[in-house]
């Protein structure tokens, strides 16, 4: 594993919990390939990840309590474990949204206020 | 919360894997059948995309680690799946693996069984709330009469009363063996102790049923007739019968009432001799309790309660840290101020001079026991030999890994290319070596279980309650730090030497490992000979003194001889009634069939029993200034002599003629004659011992020879027999010795005449002397045994090692040796080059081992002279015979592989490798 790598993730392992919350707060139940899916498509540049960097995440979130899994039919017929966000997992969300806004509130300052 | 959630099911995960993993399994194959379910509709072939889908998720067994990394703990996951992985490691190589276990199961099993002894002996705390607590109160310096440190009734209550009704002091008397009757009317010797009222207060335990006593049930003399019996007592004589409390107990002819039963967990002080019945020390004179005293002028049968002169009482005190000191120095405080007047006061001179005599607490937290004192040394001299057996154990071990370890390094040096780094491959290597210690602990507890109940048996007695082998935690503690240890003992050198690969051992394939190996197993060869070296002398020497001891001349006839003694003060005997019961006992013990003959005797043979007095003059010897003549006496029956096959050698012997109105006669024997009369033929000279009732002549009619009669170990000292006719037995107890054709068959019929004469009467001791003689040999008999037995498995290992190492550099050397051959090298040049390397270590490691053995046994030179007999600590023939034992194994242990090498064919040893 290298440098660079390790960096990747430390900088995304606050931030996928979070999104993936978020994702299935406004999307209901998903998928890990829907999950993973949707990951590609925020922001402006879409993230170059493998797809399989969700699961920890999952795992994590499912035994915290704050998602629950299922399995069930996809539309193609297919099998799948379908995540739902509990409320457990809606009150998180929420905590962890505010957390964040504050954070990045405080760094664009902090940063604003650097003299260049 | 959330967290806790987590934690619960991370443990959970790691519990069981197999549901986790397979949910997981199942969830990446559904992931990358959408995955590639979607590259097929962007139209690419079914196998390419199957290879995006893979890519697109990150490799499946990559995310599958993340995962688990999320869901369980890692470093637990691992150490998991190392230690399957050296199971099975460990499974392919059952030879091995069975040696190895072996080895360790013994090593660590006799390590075992040796801690759990000392453990029961010393260390253990008694099962009570906060031992480290308990203290016995004594005086130091200690007084150099033993027994003459106890207290005297009104001082506990001074003491007592100095800390101002806090109670934390209780007392209680020496331990009591006295026969007791239960209500169904069966009657046994039990030992019995007074205690004060408070003392299960201070002891801290509650009542298993009925009550326990109190304060109140010790306040006036002979007005509580009450009894507490333990809980061993209560379900073996009481048949575990709730309803016993309340009924009636006679404790040495009086009658008590039982009030309650004492919890399993308490049965006494004293370890070694649990206690069956506790009556309060108002009771003493009810119970006639007349032992275990020290007194100056006092009236014996008076009751004690009263007198400040006779000393009776062990203090028991029980204080938290804070309190203690300030509680000391108030019971100091008093001592001091009453020393002059106090009872003490006569005891101080026998003290050392000028150390002023003061309180002391000693911890009582691990009970007390007159086998620690006689054991400790020894059961920490055998716990250092077994230890060094165990390292002897780990260096063979060690041995064994670097050999299998080098077969193995093609293997270590293929998976370090592969990106293994060095810390994960000596971990792999601690880890089976943790496996292997893991096995051999267990096993060993077993071998634990089964050899520590003999050794306890042979040490203190298989019927003591701690004869017993506990798996408790604190041996599950101690063998888990030896297995830890053992790991690290025999693992890390091989761990952190196979793993030191270059990048050549590729190409070498093992050679160059194997090269660097071989000093290192060279090494720890010579180590294993030279501990051996130090365990086989220390069994020569235990042998040799459990050897001389046991076929010394005694001095008599000990085969065919009982020796029993009484308590007849504590049955109410006293002076012409005593002479009356002894003649009576003699008597209708002479009558059994297959009795010889029977004599009296104050102290009997090999019993332990010492009287020595002072006040005798003799008329040729002038005593050195402070010498104060001491000399062991016996008052024996007519017949005693005959009795125990102790010849006279000069003059004669007592006849019923030696009565009240003749002439005042003794016999002496050789030592005496030899030291006080200076000559070996005294019959017919005179000595002067006066006993206060004016000064007595007595002639001395006969000399005997000299007899080991109160303990083997004692080189006999000058000794006097007076007629118990003219000098009667002592108050306080005495014996009968018996000669019979089967003494064995004597015990039972004996037993019975004394019991018919006066049922009453407590038997202190009955045995054969043979048995007691070999009793007395217990100490001697653990460490030799031991010793052996650790000498055994010493050269056992050792001739292991030899074998394993020199098979060792043979199989590393076939091509050189097929090469000497094809040169024409004769059997004994191959068997050179097999043995050189070898057996100069083998000799360095004897050598080193004689210098190990030689400076231990000058270290210990103290320690051991207590243990040996008739040896010196740097015996030469415990030496000679290590030395050669070891030389004659190695040569044994070299035979089949030199065999094997001479045997090689040449072309085939040229085609290997």
């Amino acid at each position: 594993m290298t440098t660079e790598q390790r960096d990747r993730i430390e900088l995304l392992q606050g931030t996928l919990d979070l999104i993936i919350l978020r994702a299935l707060a406004t999307m209901g139940p998903q998928h890990a390939y829907g999950l993973a899916a949707r990951l590609d498509q925020v922001g402006d540049q879409p993230l170059t990840l493998n797809q399989g960097t969700v699961y920890p995440a999952l795992v994590r979130l499912e035994q915290k309590g704050a998602i629950k899994g299922t399995w069930r039919q996809t539309e193609s017929k297919r099998e799948a474990k379908y995540y739902a966000i509990t409320r457990a997992g809606r009150r998180e969300l929420e905590k962890q949204t505010t957390r964040w806004k504050r954070l990045a509130g405080l760094v664009e300052a902090l940063l604003l206020a650097e003299p260049r | 919360m959330a967290s806790w959630r987590r934690l619960v099911a991370r443990v959970l995960a790691f519990a069981r894997p197999a549901r986790a993993e397979h949910e997981l399994a199942r969830e990446l194959a559904a992931h990358l059948a959408l995955l590639e379910e979607t590259f097929r509709r962007q139209g690419l072939s079914a196998d390419a995309a199957a290879a995006a889908a893979r890519r697109a998720l990150g490799g499946v067994e990559l995310v599958k680690d993340a995962q688990r990394d999320a869901r369980s703990f890692r470093w637990l996951e691992d150490a998991r799946r190392d230690m399957w992985r050296s199971l099975r490691a460990l499974a392919r190589r059952p030879a091995f693996t069975i040696v190895a276990v072996a080895t360790l199961a013994l090593g660590m099993g006799a390590n075992t069984a040796i801690f759990s002894l000392i453990d029961r002996v010393i260390l253990k705390p008694l099962s009570v709330p906060a031992p480290h607590d308990l203290f016995a109160l004594r005086v130091v310096p200690a007084s150099s009469q033993p027994g003459q440190d106890r207290f005297s009734s009104p001082t506990v209550d001074a003491l007592r009363h100095a800390l101002r009704g806090r109670d934390r002091l209780a007392a209680m008397g020496g331990l009591a063996r006295f026969q007791t009757t239960t209500p169904t009317g069966s009657a046994q010797i039990e030992t019995i102790q007074l205690v004060s009222g408070n003392y299960f207060d201070v002891i801290g335990v509650g009542a298993e049923a009925g009550r326990l006593l109190t304060p109140q049930d010790d306040v006036t003399v002979d007005a509580h007739p009450v009894a507490v019996v333990s809980h061993a007592f209560w379900l073996r004589r009481l048949a575990g019968d709730p309803s016993a409390v309340g009924e009636t107990l006679t404790v040495n002819g009086s009658p008590l009432t039982i009030v309650g039963v004492v919890p399993r967990a308490f049965s006494g002080l004293w370890t070694d001799a649990p206690v069956s019945v506790w009556v309060p020390l108002a009771m003493q004179h009810g119970v006639r309790y007349l032992q275990n005293f020290s007194s100056g002028h006092a009236e014996i049968d008076r009751p004690w309660m009263a007198q400040p002169d006779i000393r009776w009482l062990d203090v028991l005190y029980r204080g938290a840290s804070d309190t203690r000191v300030r509680d000391l120095a108030a019971l100091d405080a008093l001592f001091h101020g009453t020393v002059a007047s106090s009872p003490l006061a006569g005891d101080v001179d026998r003290r050392p001079a000028g150390v002023e005599p003061h309180l002391a607490f000693k911890s009582a937290a691990a009970g007390f026991s007159s086998l620690r004192g006689e054991y400790s040394a020894r059961l920490l001299l055998l716990m250092g030999l077994v230890a060094v057996v165990l390292l002897i154990a780990c260096a063979n071990l060690a041995n064994l890994l670097l050999a299998h370890g080098v077969s193995r390094s093609r293997e270590i040096a293929i998976r370090s290319a592969l990106g293994a780094t060095r810390s994960s491959l000596v971990r792999q290597w601690l880890v089976e070596s943790l496996v292997l210690s893991i096995l051999g602990g267990l096993a060993g507890l077993i071998v634990a279980a089964w050899t520590s109940d003999a050794l306890a048996a042979m040490t203190v007695g298989a019927s003591a309650d701690l004869a017993h082998f506990v798996l408790d935690g604190r041996v599950l503690a101690f063998t888990a730090g030896l297995m830890i240890a053992t790991t690290l003992g025999f693992g890390l050198l091989p761990a952190l030497r196979l793993t030191r690969v270059d990048t050549d051992a590729l190409r070498a394939g093992g050679r160059a490992t194997a090269h660097a190996s071989g000093t290192v197993m060279n090494a720890a060869l010579a180590l294993q000979v030279a501990l051996s070296v130090v365990v086989l002398v220390a069994a020569g020497l235990f042998s040799r003194t459990l050897h001389n001891l046991s076929t010394i001349d005694l001095g008599f006839d000990a085969t065919h001889l009982v020796s029993a003694r009484f308590d007849h003060r504590s049955a109410g005997y006293a002076g012409d009634r005593t002479a009356q019961l002894y003649d009576r006992l003699v008597a209708s013990i002479t009558r059994l069939p297959g009795v010889e003959s029977a004599a009296a005797a104050s102290c009997g043979v090999i019993s332990q029993c010492d009287n020595t007095a002072g006040s005798y003059t003799f008329p040729d010897y002038a005593p050195s200034s402070g010498e104060r003549i001491a000399i062991r006496e016996n008052r024996i029956g007519v017949d005693y002599f005959r009795v125990v096959g102790m010849p006279v050698v000069e003059g004669r012997s007592f006849t019923t003629d030696d009565s009240g109105e003749s002439p005042k006669v003794a016999v002496v024997n050789q030592a005496l004659a030899r030291t006080y009369f200076g000559t070996p033929h005294a019959v017919g000279r005179h000595f002067r011992h006066d006993l206060g009732r004016g000064d007595d002549e007595y002639e001395v009619i006969g000399v005997v020879r000299d007899a080991r009669v109160f303990d083997v170990h004692d080189a006999p000292g000058p000794m006097i027999y007076f007629p118990v006719r003219q000098m009667p037995l002592s108050p306080y107890g005495g014996g009968i010795n018996v000669r019979a054709a089967d003494p064995l068959l004597a015990l039972a019929a004996i037993r019975a005449v004394v019991g018919a004469i006066d049922p009453n009467l407590p038997i202190l001791s009955l045995t054969t002397t043979g048995e007691a003689a070999a009793s007395a040999l217990g100490r001697e008999r653990l460490l030799a045994y031991l010793a052996s037995g650790f000498a055994g498995m010493a050269t056992v290992l050792a001739s292991i090692g030899i074998y394993g190492v020199v098979s060792f550099g043979m199989t590393r050397r076939v091509a050189e040796i097929g090469l000497r051959m094809a040169l024409g090298a004769t059997s004994w040049d191959i068997a050179r080059v097999v043995l050189s390397a070898s057996m100069r270590w083998v000799g360095l490691g004897l050598m080193s081992g004689i210098f190990l053995a030689f400076a231990t046994s000058r270290l210990l030179r103290a320690l051991l002279s207590g243990m040996l007999f008739d040896v010196t600590p740097t015996d030469p023939a415990a030496f000679v015979a290590a030395i050669l034992t070891l030389a004659a194994i190695a040569v044994i242990a070299v035979l089949v592989p030199v065999r094997r090498a001479i045997g090689i064919d040449p072309r085939r040893a040229l085609d290997c490798d």
